[in-house]
């Protein structure tokens, strides 16, 4: 459906976009044994309203950017050999009036020999929408 | 105001329609939460919960917001998913025994229309009071919406031809449920899960947006075999 009228009355509430952000958070090279953690924190100032609705957007080392975000599998052709597979970034957002914080986690699901995970950076766009009715 | 140039509206688009809205409390450990809807087509949701009445510290529905680190389970977080289906809202708790998820936490749940936007807003209309178009906040424009079927190993793509990358949002619906997990529709919160079951990504650019599925995986396929999107005329 493409809209072609424009209609706006009072029986709808909309969404207001406060403010948004644009951030890398960068990971070292990494060897990992058995199950890896590796942590960057990253915060950011953002002033918006208690509540707010976050819409994240992430890329991986320049690649595509993605609509789907906060969970990110890698995929194999951005690790590279040797690695092969499963290894996964984390981002938890978290919003108050004053700040957001994305707590970035590599992990490396396999129980077996070392593996070594490349440096990496994930860029990040993130979205701030006013909480409708408030 | 920052920029004055944020606030801006266009006869050519419409602001999106919330056309549904309910808050209220519920208690993550006791697990899974639900609640009829009420209306009469199946909502596109999205929303907040927090542990705060206030909302001071807020996290979005379908994101990571805690983590543990065990020796049985190094590392592992949840979330709090958010379904709906034609009848009922349901939260999907992850680990119900993460200390952080104790108490009662509060809710807001906003939904938009599956299809068209010319439904009528029962939910919202008393809440209509509240539209207040504030000129501090760029009000984004709706330029498109759809939804198509993601059956089995298929990529597929949506032109918008827009020249920019625009701001989109999806929801899907899932394909298997499992245990406690139906197979309702969520917003999209996977980007790739090589090596299992499921190999898929969403990816935006000036031209598209491509539902990729990986046909060099082992097993590929998609979480949700249905998407629904909403693209607006705003640049990401």
């Amino acid at each position: 459906m493409k809209p072609n009228k424009y209609i706006q009355n009072s029986d709808y509430l909309s969404l207001g976009q406060i403010s948004k952000v644009s951030f890398s958070v960068s990971f070292p090279s990494v060897t990992i044994s058995t199950y890896g953690i590796n942590t960057q924190s990253y915060t950011y100032n953002v002033g918006s309203d208690k509540g707010s609705i976050i819409h994240s957007q992430m890329r991986y080392n320049g690649g595509s950017w993605t609509n789907c975000n906060t969970y990110h599998w890698a995929r194999n052709n951005e690790l590279g050999p040797p690695y092969s597979a499963k290894i996964r970034y984390v981002y938890l957002f978290k919003s108050t009036n004053t700040q957001i914080t994305v707590h970035a986690t590599c992990v490396d699901m396999t129980t077996g020999y070392p593996v070594t995970v490349p440096a990496c950076t994930v860029d990040f766009v993130v979205t701030f929408f006013k909480p409708p009715n408030t | 105001m920052p920029n004055v140039d944020h606030f801006r509206l266009d006869s050519d688009y419409p602001m999106d329609k919330v056309v549904y809205f309910k808050q209220g409390t519920f208690t993550p450990s006791s697990g899974s939460f639900s609640f009829s809807h009420g209306l009469n087509f199946t909502p596109l949701l999205f929303g907040v919960v927090s542990k705060n009445s206030d909302f001071s510290e807020a996290y979005s529905f379908n994101t990571p917001m805690v983590e543990k680190h065990t020796f049985e389970y190094p590392f592992s977080v949840t979330s709090i998913i958010l379904f709906s289906n034609s009848t009922t809202v349901y939260f999907w708790i992850g680990d119900n025994t993460m200390a952080e998820l104790s108490g009662t936490w509060y809710y807001r749940i906003y939904g938009f229309s599956n299809e068209s936007a010319d439904i009528v807003a029962n939910e919202t209309s008393t809440q209509g009071g509240n539209l207040i178009l504030n000129s501090d906040h760029n009000y984004y424009r709706l330029y498109e919406t759809g939804s198509l079927d993601w059956n089995g190993s298929q990529s597929r793509t949506v032109t918008h031809n827009l020249g920019y990358r625009p701001f989109v949002l999806t929801w899907g619906r899932v394909k298997y449920a499992t245990q406690n997990f139906p197979a309702d529709i969520t917003q999209t919160y996977y980007t790739y899960n090589t090596g299992d079951s499921y190999s898929h990504g969403i990816y935006v650019d000036n031209t598209k947006i491509t539902f990729d599925c990986m046909s060099n995986q082992i097993f590929p396929t998609t979480y949700y075999d249905k998407i629904w999107y909403r693209i607006y005329a705003n640049e990401a």
